[in-house]
């Protein structure tokens, strides 16, 4: 019985257990059919005049007041009380909150954090608002598939749909057109081995090739680039995704590894990189200390308001000089709390993320919008992550970050990035590193 | 807590113990009536069912969670000693465990050194300026650990002042960004420790050497002893409680630290600065791995409990 | 003697000397911040810089951005929730023990000292999930009585310690005169206990104040959180703009200096004569 009960209730705190354990009651129904039953009849794609308050739990800031905004403006009954967590802070609090007895009825997607909450049912399976708003037509399909897992979470790109996006990122490559220029590049490389060649014409004008913020993602991030084009990427999403046998210790993420091990060794990745953050990383890029910057798109706002037209965007190039068709990408996606009490305004607010309208909002954040369709008037570096972009989409190649692997992924990327950057750590001991957490967490 | 029990002074030693019980037997014929006893029992129940509900039932909580693979939400199970087992495994745990011994240097050993210089040169002839100096010596350890980290940090940047100063001295080559250095961050991070704690001991040093009988420096310098020879055969052994006392403090502070490396290096570059405390935070909490974290909890528990019953063991026997 | 007498004088310059050195190293980080903080905002800095100009923006700027209304609303309000409680339960508590000897105050008093050396790590994974099942994480009133709960054992040794350094005649007398057990307390010994309940405030005022991790466990809310664990979580965020980050640090511990200058004496007393005591 022990094991069953993690606590055992002290009496005085009977009437609590009381309430609570109609909670419990009330939730395990919920999970245990897999839908929730109270709401399978309600189930609609009108919502109330009535009062509604709904609390969102965020950590990405833009976009989410805006698209909030955006969405009571147009239901004015709709108060959405909004609140924000560093990203640092974010698994641990939002797989708190969400677990808690007052949870928000809706938090930002975290993969890290569905882990645990999906398989307790805390998370609504948003099955049936997807077919009543036909949401298969409206967000692109890859985007919902990284957002659908089995009930244990074991397992993504199949079963359930937890959440649905809001906005969409994808990791490339900023550069300074102006240092580009004195270092006598011609614009941005094609290839692999162009953009080599462009870091050390840039080293040897004197400035440092790239900005990385070791400390925290942007070590890995590098990584995971050239991974991208280096890798095989139904491997990559098998492993991603969890299914059976999958592994990274294969020749592309071998590649990979060696290929970034190079750079450290050649000295395009500073041996500052491990007390970097990711801001200074991109501070220093938007300051002009470096040529070339490697992140998401959500930098792109900041960056273009900082640098103006001094700044590009292109993908990882291949070895071949393809165009990139496979990038990897995230979403600041929403799950609705199985708690709530108003499943159908928090669902009418993951439709709105796929409107038109929201499509502005998303982009002028810096991101790429839900709506493929949208007609955004993108001009400048936006415009070129644009385009990337749409290829990328058009090959169905956008894929999670390494990190949504298992729980424990990130406490591996980070370090063992760090490791290869201060030479301590060799290509075979990082990947078995990220292998063994991987294990780990699929071994139940 | 890294903070209170470094501020706290340490529990009153076994020797206090027994002279309690002496103070006890002179007293019997003064205690309380019975009634009185009794009644006392409703002054010091609020403070009990506080300390019961929040402190001891938790920390036992955690002992029993140590034997348990849990995520904090679904059913758990019954794993018997396999989170201890992992502990000495998983070679990030053990490493860990290795790097809070090693911050024990700079947090206790080397800040008892600093403490006891800074007392030698405060004591007796310097009159001007002495509570200046004893103010400013103790004011880091008043901070908030958080702000000490953001603040050394930014110190240790790659353009931060300590590479100034490097370079101002003539030792440009070996400057870098002290806290992403694979063989020298937690070094760094040490050094952050001594600068907090060397004021502590330095404080408690003064207390003990204000309370030494003038007349045994009389008596040394009747035996010709200079200002060295006092301070080593006067102050040293008048001072022998009061540096069991610092070691026990910064020992807890030194094993139990978890501000100053969440906030500068977050257990960075490659693990290097990995400490038992940040790791149970994480294991907990981001990892939802409970149980290993609560028996990584109960063993760090076991090793400061350990290195405090030693440092008062080895204190005693030498008297 | 007449040797020595020379190098005295030499003696005091060099201590004076070594003592100038040790303080700037002390004052160095606090210089930094302070130079810091007085860039203009955003900024950048290298190493030890005069401002060109003096700019007090930054101030108001990681007030705003950092939300320290917020942050230092609620760092007063646990502050000033554990401050008294945790003192009235010690000052009780060791009445209790030492002057009324309640049947079993010496084992009691032992398994208060115990709580001296347990790491706050112990408590805090398991508080957490005792905290959630009765509905107090995320709430003022948990934060204050765990912080009360990791802070009494210190109280309750340095009250105890307090009362049982008193004449006994003085109690005794108060008795011979009919008092009651409360009455004893609060008109003989309290009166003479201010210094040292004084001491034990300031002390639990910046325990309270700087405590970290129990807060970033309990807290989910981030409008409810104290100004380190704000300041904490804030460096991530703003990390490249070290005149606003400085500015900051600044208004963290600006009232913790303050309050420790107030109170130097009573820092002392309670560090030194605490741990002594014993």
């Amino acid at each position: 019985m022990r094991k069953t009960a993690p606590f055992r209730r002290p009496g005085a705190l009977l009437a609590l257990g009381t309430t609570a354990a109609l909670a419990l009651a009330a939730c395990a129904g919920g999970s245990g059919g897999g839908e929730t039953n109270q709401s399978d009849n309600d189930v609609s794609t009108t919502i109330t005049d009535e009062p509604v308050t709904l609390t969102l739990s965020y950590t990405n800031e833009p976009p989410t007041e805006d698209l909030i905004d955006g969405f009571t403006e147009h239901h004015p009954n709709v108060t959405i009380d909004a609140q924000q967590t560093p990203f640092n802070d974010y698994v641990k609090s939002i797989k708190l909150a969400m677990s808690s007895d007052d949870p928000p009825d809706i938090a930002q997607y975290n993969p890290g954090a569905m882990n645990t909450l999906v398989p307790a049912g805390l998370i609504l399976d948003l099955g049936p608002w997807a077919e009543a708003y036909g949401w298969s037509e409206k967000f692109p399909a890859a985007s919902l598939e990284v957002l659908s897992s089995d009930e244990s979470a074991q397992q993504f790109g199949t079963g359930n749909l937890y959440a649905a996006p809001g906005a969409l990122s994808v990791l490339g490559v900023f550069y300074n057109t102006s240092i580009l220029d004195d270092a006598g590049v011609d614009g941005a490389p094609a290839t692999l081995e162009e953009f080599e060649e462009a870091m050390r014409q840039v080293q040897d004008s004197g400035t440092d090739p790239l900005s990385v913020g070791g400390l925290e993602v942007g070590g890995f991030h590098i990584w995971n680039a050239l991974l991208n084009v280096l890798g095989d990427v139904e491997d990559y999403r098998a492993w991603v995704y969890g299914e059976d046998g999958a592994t990274i210790e294969n020749d592309g993420a071998a590649e990979a590894t060696d290929t970034l091990i190079e750079w450290v060794d050649e000295g395009y990745i500073p041996s500052s990189a491990n007390a970097t953050a990711d801001s200074d990383a991109q501070a220093n890029f938007a300051n002009g200390e470096s040529a070339f910057l490697i992140t998401g798109n959500w930098a792109a706002a900041d960056l273009e308001s900082e640098m103006g037209e001094d700044v590009g965007f292109f993908l990882m190039p291949t070895a071949s000089g393809e165009p990139a068709t496979v990038a990897s990408g995230a979403s600041v996606a929403y799950a609705i709390s199985s708690k709530t009490e108003h499943p159908n305004v928090a669902a009418a607010f993951l439709d709105y993320l796929s409107s038109e309208e929201a499509a502005q909002i998303q982009f002028e954040g810096g991101f790429m919008p839900i709506n493929t369709e949208a007609e955004l008037g993108a001009e400048g570096v936006r415009a070129e992550i644009a385009d990337s972009f749409a290829t990328v989409v058009e090959n169905d190649g956008i894929v999670p970050f390494p990190d949504f692997a298992s729980p424990g992924m990130i406490d591996k990327l980070t370090p063992g990035v760090q490791g290869l950057i201060s030479e301590t750590m060799t290509r075979d001991e990082f990947l078995r590193s990220l292998q063994e957490s991987w294990d780990e967490h699929h071994a139940g | 807590m890294p903070d209170d029990l470094a501020m706290s002074p340490s529990p009153p030693r076994a020797g206090a113990a027994r002279g309690g019980e002496e103070n006890a037997v002179r007293r019997t014929r003064r205690l309380p009536r019975g009634s009185r006893r009794a009644k006392g029992l409703l002054y010091v129940l609020p403070a009990l069912a506080v300390y019961v509900g929040f402190a001891i039932w938790p920390a036992l909580s955690t002992l029993r969670l140590s034997f348990l693979e849990w995520d904090g939400i679904l059913p758990p199970v019954w794993a018997a000693f396999e989170n201890y087992v992992e502990i000495f495994q998983d070679p990030a745990l053990y490493e860990a465990i290795l790097h809070s011994l090693i911050l024990i240097i700079f947090f206790s050993f080397v800040p008892v050194v600093i403490g006891l210089l800074m007392t030698a040169l405060l004591l007796g002839r310097v009159r001007t300026g002495m509570t200046f100096f004893r103010v400013v010596f103790f004011l880091p350890q008043v901070l908030p650990l958080v702000a000490v980290g953001v603040t050394w940090r930014w110190l240790y940047a790659e353009n931060g002042v300590i590479n100034q100063f490097l370079e101002v001295i003539g030792l440009g080559g070996i400057t870098r960004a002290w806290l992403g250095d694979y063989h020298l961050a937690l070094v760094a991070l040490g050094l952050i420790g001594t600068w907090t704690m060397s004021g502590l001991c330095m404080m408690l040093f003064l207390a003990g050497a204000q309370k030494i009988d003038t007349s045994l420096y009389e008596a040394a310098i009747i035996d010709g002893a200079g200002p060295f020879q006092q301070f080593r055969h006067v102050t040293l052994p008048g001072v022998r409680r009061e540096i069991t006392i610092a070691a026990v403090i910064t020992t807890i502070a030194a094993l139990a630290s978890f501000d100053l490396v969440f906030v500068t290096t977050n257990g960075g570059p490659a693990g290097q600065t990995n400490v038992p405390a940040l790791l149970v935070y994480r294991l907990a909490f981001n990892e939802g791995n409970i149980g290993s974290a609560s028996a990584l909890a109960v063993v760090l528990t076991v090793i400061v409990i350990g290195f405090v019953s030693a440092i008062r063991y080895f204190a005693r026997e030498d008297r | 003697m007449r040797p020595r007498a020379g190098s005295k004088i030499g003696g005091v310059s060099v201590r004076y000397a070594v003592l100038v050195i040790l303080a700037l190293m002390v004052l160095l980080p606090f210089v930094s911040i302070i130079l810091a903080a007085l860039h203009a905002p955003g900024s950048q800095i290298s190493g030890l810089s005069i401002p060109d100009q003096w700019s007090w923006q930054n101030f108001t700027l990681a007030w705003e951005q950092g939300n320290f209304t917020n942050l230092m609303r609620s760092s007063m309000i646990i502050a000033f929730g554990v401050v008294p409680l945790a003192v009235l339960l010690a000052t009780l508590a060791a009445y209790g023990l030492s002057i009324l000897k309640v049947w079993g105050n010496r084992v009691l008093s032992l398994g208060f000292v115990l709580g001296l050396t347990l790491p706050v790590e112990l408590v805090v994974v398991a508080l957490y999930f005792n905290l959630r099942e009765v509905g107090l994480t995320n709430s003022y009133i948990g934060i204050i009585l765990a912080e009360a709960a990791l802070f009494l054992p210190f109280g309750v040794y340095w009250m105890q310690a307090h009362f049982s350094s008193m004449p006994e005649e003085l109690v005794e007398a108060a008795r011979i005169d009919g008092a009651r057990d409360m009455m004893v307390l609060v008109r003989v010994l309290l009166p003479i206990s201010w210094p040292a309940i004084t001491t034990l405030s300031v002390l639990y005022f910046m325990w309270s104040w700087n405590q970290f991790l129990l807060v970033l466990v309990m807290m989910q809310d981030p409008d409810r959180r104290t100004a380190p664990a704000g300041l904490g979580l804030f460096v991530g965020q703003y990390s490249t703009d070290i005149p606003l980050l400085a500015a900051a640090s600044v208004i963290v511990i600006a009232p913790i200096v303050i309050v420790y200058l107030t109170f130097q004496r009573s820092f002392v007393n309670g560090i030194t004569q605490g741990a002594v005591k014993g």
